[in-house]
This record gives C-alpha cells, structure tokens and sequence, in this order.
C-alpha cells in the first residue's frame, strides 16, 4: 500500500507539472499569434492606406479633366480613343452616357463594409455558365462587367458603356460591331494562394480581350456544357468574330428583340483559367465540356472584372466581396460587402434585428408583427427592442418584378369556356386576400406584365371580386343547379346521350410548402362553394408538381413566374408551346391573334411598337383569362440607417449595393 | 474471442451489400430525378431546344442515370417497344403529354440497345412522322460517350479515340431535319443515316458474352459498387464537388456538437440516475424524474427557437444578449488567436449543444437507474456491505460497474447519430453540418451525396453493434463470446 502511495504521488506530481507546463506553452503560443496579428493588421492598414492614396490620385486626376497621369491605375472615365478606327464611323454609336451617377461621388466615407442576408443555402458553385441560380446572379452583378449596362435606375431599355466603349448596330439588327476599352484587368484568381508554385502558372496579370468573349460564346455552344437555360437563349447566334484584341463582331442568323441583352449582357469568360486543369494544363479540346463542367475553380470563387472581387467564402457561413482597386470603371464607395448564408428565417430576423446585419427585408409574418400596427397607428408607442419602428432604421416597399397566378387548364372541359374562368376569377377575392394573408405586401395585377409598367393597357380594370355576376357567367356557360344539390352542373357531353349531368367539381393543386397558398385555398374553396363550385384542394411538394405540370395532369393550379425586364411572351403564351411536352403553356391557351401579336413582338426593335403590342395582349388575357392574374408580391426592405443613399434599380436583382454607402462608426 | 470477431466482421460485408441495395433500390426509384436545375422551373430552360436536350443527354450518361438500375433488360429491346415509344412520343392515339414525355426519355434511355429498331423504324415504318421522329431520337441514342474524359493526362492514343468519337458525335448532330422540311432534304438526311449505320453496324450487335456482361454491369447499381470498391464516392450531381471531401469538410462541425454533447449529456444523466437510484422513491427522485420527463417531452425546434430568441444577441431583453445568433464562428474569427477561437467556437456552440442534449437526460438517467436498481439488491452488494465497506464504495465500485451495463449499449446505437449530427439543431442554429447537407441533398435528389451519407452511417451502425457486443463482454465476465 505505501509504495503504492509514493506511486501514485509521484504520477500526480508529473501529471501536475505536465499541465502547467501545456499551459505556459498555450499561453506563449497565444500571445506569439496576438503579436503576429497585430503586425499584420498593421502591415494591412498600410496597403489600404495606399490604396486609399491610389484612389484620391484617382479622384484628383477625374477632377482635373482626365489629363494623362498613367501610370498610377487603371483608366477609367477615359474618353474613346482617338487613334481607334471604326468599322462603320458613320453609324451613331448604340451605347449611350448613363444619365445617373451610380457611383456616389460625395460619400463621406469610403472605407464601409456593408453586411446583408445573402441566401438560406449555400450556392451550389460560382460557375454563371452553369449554374441557373438567383443567388450566384446576385453575386455576379458586383464582380462581373458585362460589354453593356442597362441604366438599371433610369430607363433599364438603354444600355450604356461597360467593357464596351462603342457598339455598332448593322444588318437590320442582326450584326454588332463591339469595341472593348483597353487595359481592363482580370481579377486575381486568389482563391487559391497564387504564391505557391503549384499555382505559378495562374499568378500573372491578366487583361480581358476580345477572345474571352469568344471563348465565352464558344463554351455556350459546347454541347457537353450544361447550360441548357441558356443554350435556348442563343439558338439563333451565327456566329462570332474576333477582328483583334479589342474588337469583335457578333452575327445572328434573325432578327430577334432579345439578341440585344443576349449580345450586351456577355460577360467575359476567363480562358487563361477555365481551358486549364489545377496543374496548368490545357483541357484537351474534345473534353473541354464535360471538364468545365466540373471544373476545380468552380467552388472557389469568381474571376471577372468588375468593381468588387471575390475575397473569401466559408461554407455555409457567407461570401465576402472586397472592391478592387484596380477596377476599370469608378470605384464604388463600400470597400467589402459581406453576404450572409443564413438557413433559418429566425436567425435572419435576428439578425437584421440585432444589427449584425446592415440591410434586409422582413418576411410577412415579421412585417405584421412589427411594422404594421406602426403604419395602421402611427401615435403607438414605439418599443425599444423592436427597431424596425424606430428612427434608427429606414424602409422601402418594392415590388418584386414577376407575377403570382391561378391557372386553369384549358384542355380540360370544364374550363374550355372563358365565361367559366372568368367566373372563376369573379369568385376569387383577391383585394381581401392580399391584405389579410399577404398582410398588404403586395399588388393586384391584371396581367403579366409589373403594375404600372408603360406595357399595361391602362384602360384595364381588375374583374372585381361579385360572386353574382360570377353565377351568371357560369349560367351562361351552361351551369345551372338542376338538381337542388347546392352545386351547378352540365351535361359536359352533349352529343353522347349517355352522359349525364355531372356537377362541377375541381382538384386545385398547390405547392405544400407555402402555407400561405393553404390558406389562399381555404377562403377561395368557401367563396366557390357560394357559387355552386366544389373545389379539392390537392398539395404536392415542389418536384411533383413539377412533374404534374408537365405532364399536363392538372386541372387548376397557383404559379408563379418571374418577369425579365425584357417583354417577351413566346414561352408562355404562344399556342406552339402548349402542344410541346415540359412546354411552359401549361394551360393550354391558343389563341391565333395572341400568336401573331407574340411573333410580331420577337421581332420588333421599336420600343413604340413593342408597347402597343403588349397592350394588344394585355386586352386579350384579360378577356380570356386563361389565368387569373393574382398580385405582384411586395418586398418590405429595411436598414440601418448608417447605410445611405439607398437606391433600388428598376431591373432584378432589387438590390444593387454598390451604389451605396455606410457611414463611418461613431 | 478473435475467431468470433473475425466470424462478425466478415458477416459485416454481405450485410452492408443487402443494406446498400436496399438504400440505392429506394433511392432510385423514389420519384423525382436529378438535375433538375438543368431543365425545370426557370422560363428559358422549359423550351427544349435540340441543344438543350443534347445536354441533358450527357449529364444522364456522366451519372449513368441512362441505364437501368439493377439488371439491364434493354437487351431484350425489340422492334415493337421501339415502335411504340416512337407512335407515343409523335403523339398519336391519345398518348397523353404523360406518355410522350416519357416515351421520349425512354428512348433517350434505351440509346444504342434501339439504334438499330430505329433504323429500322426510320426505313420501313409506314407513317412519314413516325420515320421523322425516328431519326430525330436517333440523334440523341447513336451518342457515343467519350472515354475515361476526366483523366488527367490522357495519352495519345486516348485522345486520338475521343476525337475520333467527338467526330462522330458531330456528325450525328448535324444529321436532321425540321419537321416541315422539303421530301427531298429528309431522303438525303436519311440517306446518310444509312451510310452511317452501315460502317458502324458491327458496334450494334454485341456477341453473347458482352450480352450477359452487361446485364449485370451496365447498371446504376454496379457502376456504383464499381467506384465504391476503388473507394470513389463520385462528385456531387448538383455541386460535382468530390462528395467525400464535402463529407469530411462537414464532420468537423456535427462531429464536435454531437460528441460535446454525447458528453454532456452522459457526464449529467449518470450521477443524476445513480443518485435516483440509491435514494430510489424519494421525493428528490421523483421530482427529478417528473422533470426530467417535462425537458425530454419538449420538441427541440421550439427550444431552440426559444433559446434564439431570449438568450442571443438578437434578444429583446438587452441584458440577456448572451451568445451569438446561430452559426459556428464570428465573421472576425479568422483574425484572431488559435486561443482565442476556440472560445470564439465554444461560445457559438453553448445553445446548440444545450438543445442538442437536454432531450437525453431522461432515458439516460432512467437507464441507469434501472440498471442500478437490478443489481443494488443482489448478494454480491449485499457481501459488499456486509464485509463493511461504505456504501458510498459499495455502490460506486460495485455496483456502478455492473449497472453500467445498459448504458454501454445505448452508447454503441448512438455512434450514428453522432456522425450523422442533428438535423433540426443544425437547421435552427445554422451550422453548416451534415444534418443541413443531407436535407439539402435530399430535397435536389442529390444520389450520390445520400448515398455516401447513408452508406457511412450504415458501417458505423454495423460497428457500434460489433464495439457494444464486445464491450459487454469487458464489462460482464459471464459473458463470453465462442
């Protein structure tokens, strides 16, 4: 027993010394860090205080009148130049001045990081040319110029210098001579450490030229690319033409209204990344497709050339942009931006709440429990924990470009008849459901097109909500209550003697996950039992009604789409599309006039001509309403109101921070 | 002892093949397919272009979604299948959009297995659209895929080889007609169908060995045993990032929340059962129990919300604005010291793992409880304490030891769900684990990354029974394993 004691003494003094030593250890390993943080936070306030430096030059040389001070940065501002010759001088050039200044030039402060809820999941990669996502498009718009922008806050139809400096439009349309500025530089693709040697092949400058856009179209074409949402935007790209450097000329074989944007919107692709593999080789040509699709960059990070660049991402966490100095164009006035990936909306509320969060929007239920009784009584006391009432924080409503609807299967009987689906329309109320489900957040819409756009007919008055003007439509199409049952019903079949009356009955089928859609259901199944309808309400999650809609086996369902700034209604609307399986005319809406408006309206370039065909339209869904056009959902955005000069651009995405600035703390 | 082992590991490997099938068999046929992002729900991408399905084609061939999932009875393909698909997808005797969508993908399936019912098809069938969506499908199913195109270096011969099938691939392509064509333009598009099927007719018809090869393995579910035995997971169908990079990259983050509060939850719950057990019927251990009961019958989704809303810096309540809202580390974390950001970490991980565990107090404590109580009023204890011992050696190094018994077990079917990590708490206080990824994965019938997932915490199941079995014996000197 004793020795045992000395044993056991002695393990512990060990076990003793042993731990404090770890501890001195850790300790000293802590405060080695600290000073190795410190110096770097240093070493960095230095560079950013040169580049601070850099862009006052910068500002200096814009003040002075664009004088030639190369030589400390990038150009930009810089007027076309003299020496360039131009194919067709005489043309005017397509690109105009932007009449707003989307960069604010008497920003108090510079230096801003501004941080804001970017999407519940992480983006599925970084790769534009695959991947169809609203998320990574966000992140594009700051990172990636195109050849064109369209003045987004002016008049979105315009488009204005980007990486183009002059375009020329010939052949009726269908060819554009595209000038590139010069000296406009790639972004780092330092999302992998440039300064080990395996990535010495990558670490050089790099200046995007005429055969990025090349290689962009080129790997568009790639049949083993899977891009297919964008392969069908380009079906009518001839061809495309590097003349040198800084010049290109891109040919389509029509003339279509969306080879604009499709031209203008190109982004360039950075062939001296994407035709490589991580070693530095070049991608076999037969392989290239199927290797960009997955290739090793596409989870890192982006590669453009616009004001930011791609700074860091942390998996499930956020993506931080940071502006780049070298940027061609004015620099903007945030120095990082911070995209949150948040999966729970209470997280994001909190959030926004706490102020972690500079910028966000609330969600519906939110949005009445905090905002709305401010706005119905603006004398109720404002509580302290609840900001978004409060002075520190500023909102905007905003309607969110796109539409919500009922649809009704027109290849089905019973709502072959328009008389039937206008009745339907009638029975639905739409003004009280927008205010009480959707809490307000939203607006009546007669047609596809956003309320309020030149594009609307404005003689066009929503049907109101009359259940007994709803019965009489429905007694006219044939659907009386002949059997004192409480529902109305009609031989659907009339020259077959067999049949009988069979009363009207319908399966409305809506997506499961959005209780707010049960809810629309519910009030709408009580309103149609009032006018002798009897509707089911049928739930199916997102990928089987996917499926049921392609397939056409459906009867009503609710839907969405989201509206592109440029009107073009082929897709949905044309009677082609109706006959094609995974068409988008999923109800089955042929009409002869409406196809020809909708040809006539591909083609046109005028926008005069074009407004006067899309009201042509808009008169006829609203006569036939093969929809019941529903509302325009309603974005309530809010801030804190360190962010200033909030602008919001007329064009998705909605927001567009690099017009803005954040105000220096304290 | 080793035998037995032995005898149990190797049991392991069928069971883990039936389970794997079972899982793939499910997987499979679940409805709903991958990719769907290629061609649903945006504007653009439900007009399918010739370009677009030619795409989506390869994407089918790159994950082998083309074949069949067990055993390949496309062999078996004759002429009238052929003929059938072909009449639905023109759409004739009231074949549904149902049908000539699935006709068309059916086709697209069968690929070279109908090459030659298509030729046929395309030079005797009757009806001229059925001769005109013969050989528009024809296209698609004389595709040949390219070999092994992801190698890193492909060697000459290789290369020669891909070209030589891109080539092909090309002039396939370029081999139709639009419907509304001229006769004289389809004669000469079908004339050079001919052309081709002639020189490449020997590639069609498979001798009988290559037959019976591929109705095993020309399938889903081999080609994935395949890459399985070389340890290759695959790429992800929705990201195509390497799914076990992804796996280990997410362990870090559910591992730590799940084993913190494995830990917890066993270092509170033993002395909790114990002491109830010992002081058995009092009023301090039936009140414990009834609260016990309470926090287990609460759902985690409400306490974690709860806990988010009172005691994060999102708080109303400004002297409660304790933890952080959610995540895994501040945005600064990166700027400070290793020190520093583990308590950076471990501040970040007090609500989850406080809702993580609370649920596990009752049945672990009730375990113990009971396991004590079996072995409290046995002889053993009763000579413990007849020879005098203090109770308090009595229980703790008698009886404890025995009554651990149960609680061994419970640890063994835990060794999952620690790897698999908490999927409502990792949803709720957004840490980007596993739990996250496989809902995410799940919802985009993500294959690949639901198997991985699944398939490992299958091997951890078949361990933790074997380590519980085992660690029985450790504990139990009456128990021995033959």
């Amino acid at each position: 027993m004793r020795q045992g004691g000395w044993f056991q003494a002695l393990l512990a003094a060990v076990l003793v010394t042993n731990t404090a030593l770890l501890l001195i250890l850790v300790l000293q390993q802590h405060n080695r860090e600290e000073r190795a943080i410190r110096q770097s936070a240093q070493f960095r306030e230095l560079a950013e205080s040169s580049d601070r430096v850099r862009a006052e030059l910068r500002k200096l040389r814009r003040e002075i009148g664009a004088g030639d001070l190369s030589g400390l940065g990038a150009g930009d501002g810089t007027p076309a130049d003299s020496q360039r010759s131009y194919l067709r001088p005489d043309l005017p050039n397509f690109l105009q001045p932007n009449d707003f200044e989307e960069v604010p030039r008497d920003a108090e402060n510079t230096e801003g990081t501004l941080t804001l809820f970017f999407s519940p999941s992480d983006p599925k990669g970084f790769n534009g040319m695959i991947e169809n996502a609203a998320d990574l498009s966000v992140l594009e718009s700051y990172t990636s110029d195109g050849l064109a922008g369209r003045m987004a806050f002016t008049d979105p139809d315009r488009w204005t210098p980007a990486l183009a400096e002059r375009v020329e439009v010939t052949d009726e349309g269908k060819t554009f001579t595209i000038y590139l500025k010069r000296g406009v530089k790639w972004h780092p693709a330092d999302a992998v450490d440039l300064s080990d040697p395996r990535y010495a092949w990558l670490a050089k400058d790099h200046e995007v030229t005429a055969h990025d856009f090349a290689f962009y179209f080129e790997i568009l074409k790639n049949p083993q690319v899977q891009n297919g949402f964008m392969k069908n935007y380009y079906e009518d790209l001839e061809s495309w033409e590097v003349i040198d450097d800084h010049t290109l000329v891109v040919r389509w074989s029509k003339r279509i209204f969306l080879s604009i944007s499709a031209t203008l919107g190109v982004p360039p692709l950075p062939e001296f990344l994407y035709a490589y593999d991580e070693e530095g080789n070049r991608f076999p040509d037969e392989t290239l497709g199927l290797n960009f699709n997955q290739h090793w960059y596409n989870h890192k990070g982006i590669v453009g050339c616009g004001p930011f660049r791609f700074a860091s991402y942390s998996p499930g966490e956020r993506v931080v942009l940071e502006r780049f100095e070298d940027y061609h164009g004015e620099l903007p006035a945030l120095r990082q931006m911070v995209f949150e990936i948040v999966g729970d909306q209470n997280v994001q509320f909190l959030k926004l709440r706490s102020g972690k969060h500079d910028f966000g929007y609330l969600l519906a239920s939110a949005y009445r429990d905090h905002v709305q009784p401010h706005v119905e009584d603006p004398s109720l006391p404002v509580d302290s924990s609840n900001p978004f009432a409060g002075p520190e924080m500023e909102a905007a409503r905003k309607l969110t470009p796109g539409y919500f609807y009922l649809g009704w299967n027109a290849d089905k009987p019973i709502f072959a008849d328009k008389r039937v689906r206008r009745a339907m329309t009638h029975a639905f109320d739409r003004t009280r459901i927008i205010e009480n489900i959707f809490v307000g957040l939203g607006e009546l819409t007669t047609g596809p097109f956003v309320p309020g756009s030149p594009y609307e007919a404005p003689e066009i008055e929503a049907w109101p909500f009359d259940l007994e003007r709803a019965k009489a439509l429905l007694a006219e199409a044939g659907w009386t209550d002949s059997d004192g049952d409480g529902l109305v019903d009609k031989d659907l079949d009339p020259e077959d003697r067999e049949t009988e009356r069979s009363p009207f009955e319908f399966k409305f089928l809506i997506y499961a996950s959005r209780k707010e859609m049960d809810a629309l259901a519910n009030v709408y199944k009580e309103d149609l039992l009032k006018v002798g309808v009897r509707m089911k309400i049928e739930k199916a999650e997102w990928s089987l009604m996917q499926k049921r809609m392609d397939e056409r086996d459906f009867e009503a369902f609710t839907g969405g789409w989201a509206s592109p700034w440029d009107v073009d209604l082929y897709q949905i609307w044309h009677s082609s599309q109706a006959d094609l399986p995974k068409g988008s005319n999923k109800v089955g809406f042929r009409n002869a006039e409406a196809d020809e408006i909708i040809e006539a309206l591909r083609e046109s370039l005028d926008t005069a001509e074009r407004v006067e065909l899309a009201r042509r339209f808009h008169r006829i869904v609203h006569e036939e309403q093969p929809y019941t056009f529903f509302y325009v959902r309603e974005r309530y955005y809010t801030w804190w109101d360190r962010v200033r000069r909030v602008v919001f651009p007329k064009t998705r995405p909605l927001v567009r921070a690099a017009s803005w600035w954040v105000a220096a703390e304290g | 002892m080793r035998a037995y082992v032995l005898k149990r590991l190797l049991l392991m490997i069928p069971t883990f093949f039936g389970i794997s099938l079972v899982v793939f068999l499910v997987l499979n046929l679940a409805p709903g397919h991958p990719g769907g992002s290629q061609l649903a729900s945006d504007l653009a991408a439900s007009v399918k272009g010739a370009a677009t399905d030619e795409s989506h084609r390869i994407f089918r061939e790159q994950f082998g979604l083309d074949r069949p999932v067990l055993l390949n009875t496309y062999l078996w393909l004759d002429r009238e299948d052929v003929a059938r698909a072909l009449a639905d997808m023109a759409g004739h005797e009231g074949a549904t959009a149902a049908d000539r969508i699935r006709a068309q993908q059916q086709i697209e399936d069968w690929g070279r297995w109908a090459v030659p019912h298509l030729v046929a098809e395309m030079n005797q069938s009757q009806e001229p659209l059925i001769r005109d969506v013969a050989v528009y499908t024809l296209r698609l199913a004389s595709r040949r895929p390219l070999v092994d195109p992801f190698a890193p270096r492909p060697t000459p011969e290789q290369r020669a080889e891909n070209q030589r099938r891109n080539a092909e691939n090309e002039q396939v392509r370029s081999m139709r007609y639009a419907l509304d064509a001229p006769e004289a333009e389809k004669e000469r598009v079908i004339g050079e169908w001919n052309a081709w099927y002639a020189e490449a007719k020997p590639r069609f018809q498979p001798s009988g060995v290559d037959k019976l090869a591929s109705f095993f393995l020309e399938t889903r579910f081999a080609r994935y045993w395949a890459n399985l035995l070389r340890l290759d997971f695959g790429v992800s169908l929705v990201t195509r990032e390497p799914v076990l990079e992804t796996l280990i990259g997410k362990l870090r983050y559910s591992l730590s929340l799940s084993i913190t509060s494995l830990l917890l939850g066993y270092l509170i719950a033993l002395p909790i059962g114990i002491y109830s057990a010992v002081d058995k019927d009092s009023f301090a251990d039936r009140s414990v129990t009834v609260f016990l009961f309470m926090l287990y019958s609460l759902p985690t989704f409400f306490v974690g919300t709860l806990l988010l809303f009172w005691f994060s810096e999102g708080s109303s309540v400004p002297w409660l604005r304790w933890f952080p809202i959610g995540g895994w580390q501040s945005p600064e974390a990166g700027e400070l010291t290793s020190l520093a950001q583990m308590r950076d970490v471990t501040w970040h991980l007090v609500l989850p793992v406080l809702c993580m565990t609370y649920g596990s107090f009752a049945a672990l404590s009730r375990y113990m409880r009971t396991g004590l109580l079996g072995v409290i009023s046995s002889d053993y204890v009763r000579t413990a304490r007849a020879k005098g011992l203090p109770e308090r050696r009595v229980i703790l190094s008698h009886a404890v030891r025995n009554g651990l018994l149960p609680v061994i077990t419970l640890l063994a079917g835990l060794l999952p769900a620690i790897l698999g990590g908490s999927v409502i708490v990792e949803v709720i206080f957004d840490v980007p684990g596993m739990g996250r990824w496989l809902i995410e994965s799940i919802y985009q019938r993500d294959y690949n990354v639901i198997m991985a997932t699944q398939l490992l915490s299958t091997l951890l199941v078949l361990f933790g029974i074997l380590v519980s079995d085992l660690g029985y014996a450790l504990v139990d000197p009456r128990i021995r394993y033959q």
